[in-house]
């Protein structure tokens, strides 16, 4: 699980800034699941679009990159604490203070 | 109407004037930090961007790449960005709980199935299973790829060696170099490499699942 993370001041600060910036996110998730993303993407890093569109395809599966969510966060304690990433499980208080989704 | 007011009246109107297209020009401005440029996942603000997306939303964004999450996290806890893609969630967690000042705002990418492990064509190794006494890649301390390399090591071959190696063009040139045994891509930067440079080609160690858990 891969995540998109702010400071704590910045989430104070700029909220709203950051509720856009969502909101734009999600919006270019669709497109970029659709052609008009697809050549963009090709363009920007000069590669063949059949090329992106494989790796697309394949690899990166549009769910996959939904924001909505962090799915497991159980799960993920378990593994930091195996990893010596964690010293002990994250309260629920805790995790409700690390974990600010914003939401669609 | 005096002379003066008339001027008073339109130099008022100029200012107002002068005023209303300054505030409709003025857009929010966000730095964001983002590791391996060229993959999908990561690729989002950037085209967002150039599609004008953010703009529609009064937003000028500013993509910085970095070498991958653990640099990206560093800029966050910092301040020296607004945002950070790509984060791994167990560095995150780790960095919250000392005290580090970072949230989170979403998900970024859910399962690992863009990430790959391969080595050069004449490796002798075949698998994770061969890596004994040898080096794996992994991007940054605390990355995904770090947590996913720490559970091979682990669970599947506790003699081999977690190396950072950064991104995936950088990593490719320690694999080819000899620097490091098993490297690690994500789509697009290891392939275009390897189109390349057909006589120093690589082929697939092994793929994680959905999950990050080691690989058979």
């Amino acid at each position: 699980m891969r995540l998109i993370g702010v400071n704590a001041a910045t989430l104070k600060a700029k909220k709203p800034q950051l509720e856009r910036y969502m909101k734009a996110y999600r919006e270019t998730i669709d497109i970029l699941w659709q052609e008009q993303g697809l050549k963009e993407f090709a363009d920007w890093i000069k590669m063949p679009l059949e090329r992106v569109r494989t790796a697309r395809d394949k690899f990166f599966p549009k769910e996959g990159v939904n924001p909505d969510k962090v799915h497991g966060i159980d799960e993920l304690i378990k593994e930091a604490i195996n990893n010596k990433a964690l010293a002990a499980p994250l309260t629920k208080a805790q995790v409700d203070e690390l974990f600010q989704v914003i939401p669609r | 109407m005096s002379r003066f007011n008339h001027k008073s009246t339109l130099a008022l109107a100029m200012l107002i004037a002068m005023g209303a297209v300054s505030t409709a020009d003025a857009q929010d401005k966000l730095k964001i930090a983002a590791g391996q440029r060229g993959n999908y996942d990561t690729g989002i603000t950037e085209i967002g961007s150039r599609l004008g997306i953010y703009k529609k939303h009064g937003l000028e964004v500013e993509v910085l790449w970095t070498q991958g999450s653990g640099e990206t996290q560093q800029a966050v806890i910092s301040n020296s960005v607004d945002v950070g893609i790509s984060l791994g969630s167990l560095s995150v967690m780790g960095a919250f709980s000392k005290g580090a000042p970072i949230r989170v705002i979403g998900a970024q990418m859910t399962g690992a199935q863009d990430l790959y492990w391969y080595v050069k064509a004449d490796s002798p190794i075949k698998s994770i299973k061969d890596t004994e006494g040898k080096s794996i890649a992994f991007s940054t301390v605390g990355a995904s790829t770090h947590s996913i390399v720490l559970q091979f090591v682990r669970n599947m071959q506790p003699k081999a060696r977690a190396v950072a190696t950064g991104s995936p063009p950088s990593t490719l040139t320690q694999v080819m170099s000899g620097q490091v045994d098993v490297g690690w891509a994500a789509p697009r930067s290891a392939s275009s490499r390897s189109k390349r440079k057909r006589s120093a080609s690589s082929r697939l160690a092994t793929t994680p699942r959905s999950r990050p858990r080691p690989c058979v």
